[in-house]
């Protein structure tokens, strides 16, 4: 009877040594692929800063051929013809 | 019996003894020994927390964190040491023969060869797949806007530990706040320093850092940085300043100074360009000053703005005569005309009638002397002289701005005091904290003390207009618009006097006047195209004014 029940243990051991490896690896693989996600977020926060910065539209704009804006000139209400009927 | 007692008597020695030795080791050496044991066992290992971001004020990354990595070589799995360095060094931007040096000191196993390389070259190194070449996590700050408001931000340097601290600006005095908390793993090794899979192990997550969200908008900087650029170049200026506040919360919407450096690559650049001029450096005002006096008398009631003071010429105090700029003497002129004109003679007019309490009140009151609280690191605050000290040529001059100190950010503060009804604000850069989970913590603006009524200030507002209006400057002020403004001319106290070929031109300003968007001082240091701040200071100014005009769209009357 002792050495069957002592068999029994170890295969319970075993496969629950075995469970808790798998399980660990599965804790593993998961802790891995919350890096790679977030070191990929964190890529694609560098890359949204970077593209909408002042500078990077600053470019573009010129690229596209606008300018910066023309001197604004405001004239008084006095200069202004509101009524050019009679 | 003798002997007995004397066996007795040793043998209680030693118990005693043995009792003492036991309390040091247990007790009073437990902690050491508990801590040299647990460095036999356990393995620890840093879990970096995360810097927190700057953030503009429209939700866009000022400063964040970038991907990097610690380079490093294991010197005895490397199979060829020079054919090694001549694949690795042009990536890492290094000389092959200096790397190849470095990595045949046989007294090391594990040689750092670049700190902070981002992804992308940590790529180019990975696809070697070289023997030998490891890499660990380094995050490295990373500025989209570039060098934009570099003084303002500060950087991100080594401590004597090599750990990564703020130094200087938003980085040096939120360093707690940005840093976060580092965790660790515990895990217990083996004889040969492996990890134990199945041993015992504990877990301190880290606290990655906050982030600041600023009252900064990037818009309005890049106006202020491109418009200084250009006019310091105009002007010939040694250097220049331009801080622009909102007069009512004390939230800095744009600081700029030049010359200035870039915090992504601080190292080359001299320390004495760290400090921000604005917060850390102090100049005699000049003429810009006089509206904190004109505003005091007028709260005191002892002038208005259609008081009369004679000014038939140079006046005497003392053995010192005082005179007015353009040295021309209008006779009877109103207060209105003192700011109009900058009479010199006007002002030591005001400082008379409020005499030596009422200018010394005056200038504590206005917050001279001390720390504005603004949440920058470096600031300093110019010391007042003791009341005791201020002699009567002292009282007159610094009526009108000279022979005292101020930094910028006390004189805009001070002014803004006049922008928003007599309110002494605590000017602000960071709007809000917010912490991992998103909660936020707003930075409530802060209010010192109130300085004047707001009929004083209504009035004074009005002076101001006039200044500018009917002032030297009048010819650059944008139409339509109701700006309050001041020039100021300043000479620069050199080995006990003044340099008369060297001023500080400068303008501070509010608009629209009645209800201000914005309150900005611009300083130029040793401009050489025209001494004056009214050519100098003033006309850029307005072109800034124009600017953010536009950029709000305030539209003119």
């Amino acid at each position: 009877m002792a050495p069957i029940l002592v068999v029994l243990f170890v295969v319970v051991e075993l496969l629950v040594t075995n469970e808790l490896a798998g399980f660990g690896r599965k804790v593993a693989e998961a802790d891995r692929s919350i890096e790679a996600v977030s070191e990929e977020n964190q890529l694609l926060n560098e890359k949204i800063a970077s593209l909408s910065s002042l500078i990077t539209i600053d470019q573009k704009a010129r690229e596209f051929g606008m300018t910066t804006t023309p001197v604004v000139i405001t004239m008084g209400g006095e200069d202004v013809a509101f009524h050019l009927q009679p | 019996m003798g002997r007995i007692w004397i066996v007795f008597s040793i043998l209680s020695l030693l118990y005693a003894l043995l009792v003492v030795r036991l309390y040091y080791w247990q007790v009073i050496r437990s902690s050491s020994l508990r801590l040299a044991a647990a460095s036999q066992y356990n393995l620890t290992l840093p879990l970096p927390s995360q810097r927190g971001s700057i953030i503009a004020f429209d939700g866009k990354n000022v400063v964040l964190n970038q991907s990097a990595y610690l380079v490093f070589a294991e010197s005895k799995k490397i199979v060829s040491i020079a054919s090694f360095s001549d694949s690795v060094a042009p990536i890492l931007e290094k000389e092959s023969k200096d790397l190849s040096a470095l990595l045949s000191d046989s007294s090391r196993v594990w040689v750092p060869i670049g700190h902070k390389v981002e992804a992308s070259r940590v790529d180019q190194l990975k696809n070697l797949k070289l023997t030998g070449l490891g890499f660990e996590k380094e995050p490295k700050r990373y500025y989209p806007e570039s060098s934009m408001a570099a003084h303002l931000v500060g950087f991100v340097g080594s401590d004597e530990n090599g750990k990564d601290t703020g130094y200087f600006g938003l980085e040096g005095f939120y360093n707690r706040e940005l840093a976060g908390k580092d965790g660790e793993l515990v895990i217990e090794k083996d004889i040969r320093g492996a990890p134990i899979l199945i041993g015992e192990s504990h877990r301190v997550e880290p606290e990655d850092g906050r982030s600041l969200v600023l009252w900064l908008d990037r818009t309005v900087q890049r106006i202020v940085e491109r418009r200084l650029s250009e006019g310091v170049a105009k002007y010939g200026a040694k250097e220049g300043s331009i801080v622009v506040m909102d007069p009512k919360t004390g939230g800095i919407l744009a600081m700029a100074s030049m010359p200035s450096y870039d915090p992504a690559n601080f190292g080359e650049f001299s320390r004495e360009f760290y400090k921000n001029p604005i917060v850390a450096s102090t100049f005699e005002p000049g003429s810009i000053f006089k509206v904190l006096i004109m505003a005091a008398g007028i709260d005191a009631g002892l002038v208005t703005p259609s008081t009369m003071a004679d000014e038939p010429g140079p006046i005497r105090v003392g053995e010192y005569f005082i005179r007015t700029w353009d040295d021309k003497y209008r006779g009877m002129i109103s207060m209105t005309d003192v700011l109009v004109h900058s009479s010199n003679v006007g002002m030591v007019f005001v400082e008379k009638k409020l005499g030596r309490e009422g200018m010394l009140k005056a200038l504590h009151n206005f917050g001279l002397g001390e720390f504005t609280g603004i949440d920058l690191q470096e600031e300093a605050a110019a010391n007042l002289r003791k009341d005791s000290e201020w002699g009567e040529i002292d009282l007159a001059t610094a009526s009108f701005g000279q022979g005292i100190a101020v930094t910028p950010i006390q004189m805009v503060r001070a002014v803004a005091a006049i922008a928003n009804g007599g309110s002494l604000v605590v000017p602000r850069v960071v709007k809000e904290i917010r912490d991992m989970t998103g909660k936020t913590f707003a930075m409530k603006p802060g209010k010192t003390r109130t300085v004047l009524s707001p009929s004083s200030a209504r009035i004074m507002t009005e002076m101001m207009i006039a200044a500018v209006d009917r002032g030297e400057a009048k010819w650059a002020k944008p139409k339509g618009y109701r700006i309050a403004g001041k020039t100021g001319t300043a000479q620069i106290p050199v080995s006990g006097h003044y340099d008369a070929t060297k001023t500080i031109a400068s303008f501070v300003g509010f608009a629209p006047a009645d209800d201000p968007r914005f309150i900005m001082l611009i300083t130029l240091r040793e401009p050489s195209s025209s001494p004056w701040g009214s050519e100098t200071a003033a006309p850029l100014f307005f072109t800034i004014a124009k600017d953010l005009l536009s950029y709000y769209s305030i539209a003119p009357e």
